[in-house]
């Protein structure tokens, strides 16, 4: 018998690592025992510190702008069933019809003589209502590609100056509000049901798009109404410091609404709880015309008179994103688009902006690699974010010199006001100035 | 036509507004036959009025007629009536706020009539209404309704006014809607804590439909209905899930007699085993050969130590943790008196010790059974043995147990109380021994008088020194012994002959005091010296053994040296004295100097501590205390020399942290190699590449501080100088931090799931606000399912009673079954006990 002799040979298969083609995708074989990897934790941190700044470097939100008004802009109006279509409202009487799209002004009619103070649509998406400051309410129909006819199929004479109008989200009604509150039906001249309670006027009203008959409305009076559409009395009143100038529901929390305040604030708050506000956001340094929900009823949008859109987290009190250029004027109204992508503002200087809701976001179909690199990205900027430089990186913002100046010198005043509090409560017996939280300060009370 | 008077028993308004006031009662409550019995009434009797009225007239007539005197000549005027009447009433001095009357008959009856009437007496009340009533047995009865009615019913209250209504209508509907409200609440607390959202909310489902689904019939005509009750009802039917039918489940969980008996003798072996292993502990406690015991006890120690052993191999966590349970044995023994004459049986013990042989060995044995839990646990070092002398040979534990050696009882004692009487030691350490005279009768006296009194002191360890001192022979111990050192220590010795001074080891406070006394028998004789050793035996503080009056007096010279003045001179000329003695002695302690050390000592020895918390006699004063404190830290920091310690780390520090010059060289790189060889000095200055001089350190003036110049500062920025808000703790927010996202260090499905986005929006898709009707439907749909699961489950109990009356056997387990799957096995297991 004779012995085999066996010897090993170093052997590597090119199988195993090259591949046929240019598309194939081998495995790459990893060890993940944390030991081999010391410098994990380091590693994503620079990653994260790169994601941030690359996320300053692509963030351009503005998108483009829509001109032909001949006056500035009032009010706004999303179509319900089409991304693309967009209604405007000017301070002339003109409603214009936009393709966001094309950014194409699809058609144009003159529907009321002065302001156009409110526009609606129809849950269908086939019609609309208009409101004017000459006390008229009218009805349009629409086709699908966004060609208004001439001609509004009804007319509604009222007594009063309509000063905004809701559509309710699945019946054949809609809200006014002026001096009172009115319910129509859009079959109807007269209103089926007018809420009043106090002399002050009321000038905006929202319905409830999940609790579809319930309504809120803003007074003159500093105040927001509640009201339930199938009562014949208002629900309940809550005062604030100052008045109120519009209203936006969460679309996804049937109870939560958040007002734009003229104190420069908005307050979001829940329905069944009125004495405090959920949150005060603060970040403007004038009132607060607009305000709109993400549909996905995590954010919203604010404009106001300083000239700038800001986003808020809903459960945040500061903005995470500040939106201006330097032609944009004081900011009447803003909308968020249905697919939460993007945000319509409506200014006095006659223009209708388009921006990006995130900054960064890279428009468009994304490949499954550059996908996943994203989210990596947001998830480690997430992880990271505490750590001061990621931070910092994240907050940085270029804004307009007078907000610059004014928000600083809030801030002063602010301190100061918080200091003398501080001197008094000092100063004073224990227990007589009892320390009020800021939230509990903005509302001066309820009324049953 | 009749004519009213001022003064009447009847009011026609008034009697209208009774009238009213019923018939609204009539209107709210519910018109029962009675009321309307009492309205008829009413209306019948108000008919007779006008007779009542004119008699009224007449009577009032008569009235005013007696009241002037003249009725019979004057003819009745009714408005010289009503004047007489006001004068009359005006009389008492009070307002009449008379109603007003009405004195032009009319049919009709103004309204205005009755609302003016502001008149509480005015009030009509509803018995003087019956009271007017005929005293017929018809009325009484009705009398009799009306008073249960009068109790029972109320009158409904006035409407409130509009704005309070208004208020009320608007925070019932608030509440209501609040309430309704409420059911969103689960809703929005899942959509806010939910991991991932995906919009739109409401997307189509894509699932593959199997053609099972619609392959389902439903029996319509009673044929098949028949059909399908039977079907559905059949045991032996497979369900579509289940591999058997339930007949067949039922076969198989069903009791076998043979498996049964097995069972059955199982635990009967298991129960006899029980018994025999109890009975066999019960006779082995019973055993009174104590040799036996002994036996086994070293064998279990045995078996315990070597299970030790392994676990020290194999689980260093778990041998700590035994180690720690020794420690913690041994700190609670050293805390209580429970083997040292704490123990009420100890004390009896005692007292019988000195007359009997087994009192004395029992309270031996608690001796060293204390001794053995209060053991230190040997450290590797040999330094503790060096000083302590705590670890016990076998033959020491042999010694103890005779009790031939005097020191033998001293040896295991607290390091820090140690009279300074060492035992030699079996490892050829050799110590100094001080000289221990202890008189036996002294120290019964000592005890009897301990007895006597409270303790002066009640110091645990004092306590068990004399108990030891009982069983110390009386013969007088004088040992002056100079033994060997080991090296080590030896090694220390060098050390400290460096030191400038001495000092002595006070232990505790009654040690000190005896110190004291020490210090103030300066001037004592040779034959007083020899009485004060005999003290000093028991508390004594030297390793060194005072011979002489002049060692003792140089110990004495030397503490006051110590603490009044530093007089160096004086200092070295003790040190080289001293150091001369330790030559002879050969030996010495580790001692820190606390005044090299400390600088807040002064301080500290400025804080007089009350005599009550020091215990201190009234002799002491504030050098006492602070000799105290200097007492205690030399205690405290007996084997360390912090000083030099430090000293030599900071320098260590400061050479590492200076930059050093970068030799290049290569030896023998371009000239001549081999050993022996220097570098030539052009090499060492083209190569040796010299370090920039470094800062200054910021230590360089601070005599006691080291500063890190380690940390970089450029790091700073990058790091989190705040606990973020959601973290409770620093780990927590590390841990976080730590765990790595990338695809790098996690495998691909992990990494998918660690970086799934909250929010997912579709591209170009509307996205509704949330769905009320969609929403509610599933969690409706949910009840609908629930229910019916509710009542197939009924359903089915009722089919197992009715089995159950069949089957006796197996009731058990169809309960089981019917609660929950679960148990199954635990069921199994029952059925196959029965």
């Amino acid at each position: 018998m004779s012995s085999k002799l066996k010897v090993k040979v170093l052997s590597r298969n090119p199988d195993e690592y090259l591949r046929e083609t240019k598309r194939d995708i081998h495995k790459i074989q990893r060890n993940y025992d944390p030991s081999l990897h010391p410098f994990e934790t380091s590693r994503e941190y620079v990653r994260a510190l790169n994601v941030t700044k690359l996320e300053r470097v692509f963030a351009k939100p503005f998108v483009g702008a829509l001109d032909g008004h001949k006056d500035g802009l009032n009010t706004l109006c999303k179509h319900p069933t089409s991304l693309s279509h967009l209604l405007s409202g000017s301070c002339d009487g003109e409603v214009r019809v936009w393709n966001l799209a094309h950014r194409q002004c699809v058609s144009c009619v003159q529907a009321h003589d002065g302001i156009v103070q409110g526009l609606a649509f129809h849950p269908s998406g086939n019609r609309f209502i208009t409101c004017g400051s000459d006390k008229v309410i009218k009805q349009w129909s629409l086709s699908a590609e966004g060609q208004v006819e001439k001609e509004p199929k009804t007319t509604i004479l009222g007594k009063t100056v309509f000063q905004s109008i809701s559509h309710h989200n699945a019946k054949n009604m809609f809200a006014t509000c002026g001096e009172q509150v009115d319910i129509w039906d859009s079959r109807r001249t007269e209103p089926l049901r007018s809420f009043t309670w106090g002399v002050a006027s009321q000038h905006y009203v929202k319905f409830n798009p999940i609790e579809r008959d319930i309504l809120a409305s803003c007074a003159s009076d500093r105040s927001v109404i509640l009201y339930d559409m199938r009562g014949s009395s208002p629900l309940r009143k809550v005062i604030l410091k100052l008045s109120s100038n519009a209203i936006a529901w969460n679309p996804m929390e049937a109870f939560v609404f958040t007002v734009a305040n003229e104190d420069y604030n908005l307050y979001t708050f829940d329905m069944r709880n009125l004495s405090v506000p959920m949150n005060i956001h603060m970040d403007h340094v004038a009132a607060v015309m607009d305000v709109d929900y993400s549909p996905t009823g995590k954010e919203f949008v604010s404009g106001s008179y300083d000239k700038c859109l800001r986003i808020f987290p809903v459960n945040k009190g500061h903005s995470r994103e500040i939106y201006h250029t330097k032609r944009m004027q004081k900011v009447r109204t803003v909308q968020w688009t249905l697919d939460s992508k993007f945000i319509l503002s409506g200014s006095d200087e006659m223009n209708i902006r388009i921006w990006k809701a995130r900054a960064q976001e890279k428009l468009g179909v994304l490949r499954p690699r550059e996908k996943t690199a994203l989210e990596y990205g947001e998830k480690l900027k997430e992880k990271f974010a505490d750590h001061p430089m990621v931070k910092r990186i994240t907050r940085h913002r270029h804004i307009p010199h007078t907000v610059y100046q004014s928000s600083k010198e809030h801030r002063i005043m602010k301190d100061s006001q918080r200091r003398k509090e501080s001197n008094r409560q000092a100063h004073s017996k224990p227990g007589e100035r009892p320390n009020v939280p800021e939230r509990k300060k903005q509302v001066l009370g309820q009324i049953e | 036509m009749q004519v009213q008077t001022g003064v009447r028993t009847w009011d026609p308004p008034n009697s209208r507004r009774m009238l009213y006031q019923l018939s609204c009662l009539a209107a709210s409550d519910r018109p029962n036959p009675v009321m309307l019995q009492i309205f008829r009434n009413i209306l019948q009797e108000q008919r007779l009025t006008s007779r009542m009225i004119s008699m009224d007239a007449e009577d009032v007539d008569e009235l005013g007629g007696d009241f002037g005197g003249n009725s019979d000549d004057e003819v009745p005027d009714a408005r010289k009536h009503a004047q007489l009447i006001d004068s009359i009433s005006s009389l008492d001095g009070k307002k009449n706020n008379r109603q007003s009357q009405r004195t032009v008959p009319t049919a009709q009856v103004s309204e205005f009539g009755f609302t003016g009437s502001n008149n509480k007496k005015a009030k009509v009340r509803l018995h003087e209404l019956v009271g007017s009533l005929k005293n017929t047995t018809n009325h009484g009865e009705l009398k009799k309704h009306l008073r249960t009615i009068d109790k029972r019913s109320k009158v409904v209250a006035v409407p409130l006014p509009k704005h309070e209504r208004g208020k009320i209508e608007r925070s019932v509907a608030y509440e209501k809607t609040s309430e309704e409200l409420q059911k969103w609440d689960p809703v929005v607390k899942e959509n806010r804590m939910a991991e991932q959202i995906v919009f739109p909310l409401n997307q189509p489902s894509l699932k593959l439909h199997t053609a099972r689904k619609f392959a389902g019939i439903k029996p319509r005509t009673p044929l098949e209905m028949e059909v399908a009750a039977l079907l559905q009802g059949n045991q032996n039917i497979p369900t579509n899930n289940k591999e058997l039918t339930r007949a067949e489940e039922r076969a198989l969980q069903a009791m076998n007699i043979e498996e049964a008996r097995e069972r059955r003798s199982e635990l009967q072996k298991h129960r006899a085993l029980l018994s025999y292993k109890e009975s066999k502990a019960h006779w082995q406690k019973k055993i009174k050969s104590k040799k036996y015991h002994k036996v086994l006890r070293k064998e279990k120690m045995k078996n315990e130590k070597k299970a030790l052993d392994e676990l020290e191999k194999n689980d260093p966590d778990g041998y700590q943790d035994k180690l720690d349970d020794v420690n913690k044995q041994r700190i609670q023994e050293r805390m209580n008196l429970k083997h040292r004459g704490g123990s009420k049986y100890a004390k009896k013990q005692m007292i019988y010790a000195k007359y009997d042989d087994k009192a004395r060995q029992s309270v031996q044995d608690m001796l060293q059974k204390s001794r053995e839990l209060t053991n230190k646990i040997t450290m590797e070092t040999g330094e503790s043995d060096s000083d302590g002398g705590v670890s016990m040979d076998s033959e020491d534990e042999a010694a103890l147990l005779d009790g031939t050696t005097e020191e033998g009882n001293k040896a295991q004692k607290n390091p820090w109380m140690s009279t300074g009487t060492k035992r030699p030691k079996a490892t050829g350490f050799e110590k100094p021994v001080a000289i221990v005279n202890t008189d036996f009768q002294q120290d019964v006296l000592k005890l009897s008088l301990n007895r006597a009194e409270p303790e002066p002191q009640s110091d645990e360890d004092s306590n068990i020194n004399e108990i030891e001192k009982i069983f110390e022979s009386p013969k007088v111990n004088t040992k002056p012994e100079s033994k060997k050192l080991p090296s080590k220590v030896s090694t220390k010795q060098e050390k400290n002959k460096k030191k400038k001074q001495k000092r002595k080891e006070n232990k505790s406070k009654y040690e000190k005091n005896q110190l004291k006394q020490v210090k103030t028998s300066k001037e004592v004789t040779k034959e007083d010296k020899e009485e004060e050793e005999d003290d000093e035996g028991l508390m004594t503080e030297t390793l060194t053994r005072k011979q002489t009056l002049e060692d003792i007096e140089d110990g004495m010279v030397a503490e006051e040296g110590d603490i009044r003045d530093q007089n160096n001179s004086r200092n070295t000329e003790r040190g080289s004295r001293v150091s001369s003695n330790q030559h002879k002695n050969k030996c010495t302690e580790v001692q820190v100097d606390p005044k090299k050390l400390f600088t807040f000592e002064s301080k500290l020895a400025n804080i007089k501590t009350p005599a009550a918390v020091t215990g201190d006699d009234d002799e002491d004063d504030e050098l006492d205390t602070d000799e105290q404190q200097r007492l205690t830290i030399a205690q405290a920091f007996e084997n360390d020399d912090v000083v030099d310690e430090f000293t030599k780390e900071k320098k260590e520090i400061m050479d590492r942290d200076t930059p050093k010059a970068i030799d290049l060289t290569l030896p023998g790189w371009g000239e001549w190699g081999g050993t022996g060889i220097q570098i030539s000095k052009r090499k060492k200055k083209k190569f040796i590449i010299k370090a920039a001089p470094a800062n200054p350190r910021k230590d360089n003036h601070l005599g006691n501080v080291i500063i890190s110049e380690l940390k970089d500062e450029s790091l700073r920025k990058h790091q989190v100088s705040k606990l973020p808000f959601p973290y409770a703790n620093v780990q927590q927010f590390e841990q976080s931090v730590r765990a790595p996202v990338g695809n790098t260090w996690n495998p691909e499905t992990t990494f998918k799931n660690l970086i799934k986005p909250k929010v997912v929006t579709k591209l170009g898709s509307i996205i509704e606000p949330i769905d009320k009707a969609e929403v509610f439907k599933n969690q409706a749909a949910n009840k609908v399912k629930r229910k019916a699961d509710m009542a197939f489950k009924d359903t089915e109990d009722q089919n197992n009673s009715d089995k159950k009356k069949k089957n006796n056997d197996n009731t058990n387990f169809l309960k089981r079954k019917n609660n929950s799957n679960k148990t199954k096995n635990s069921v199994k297991r029952k059925t196959k006990s029965h």
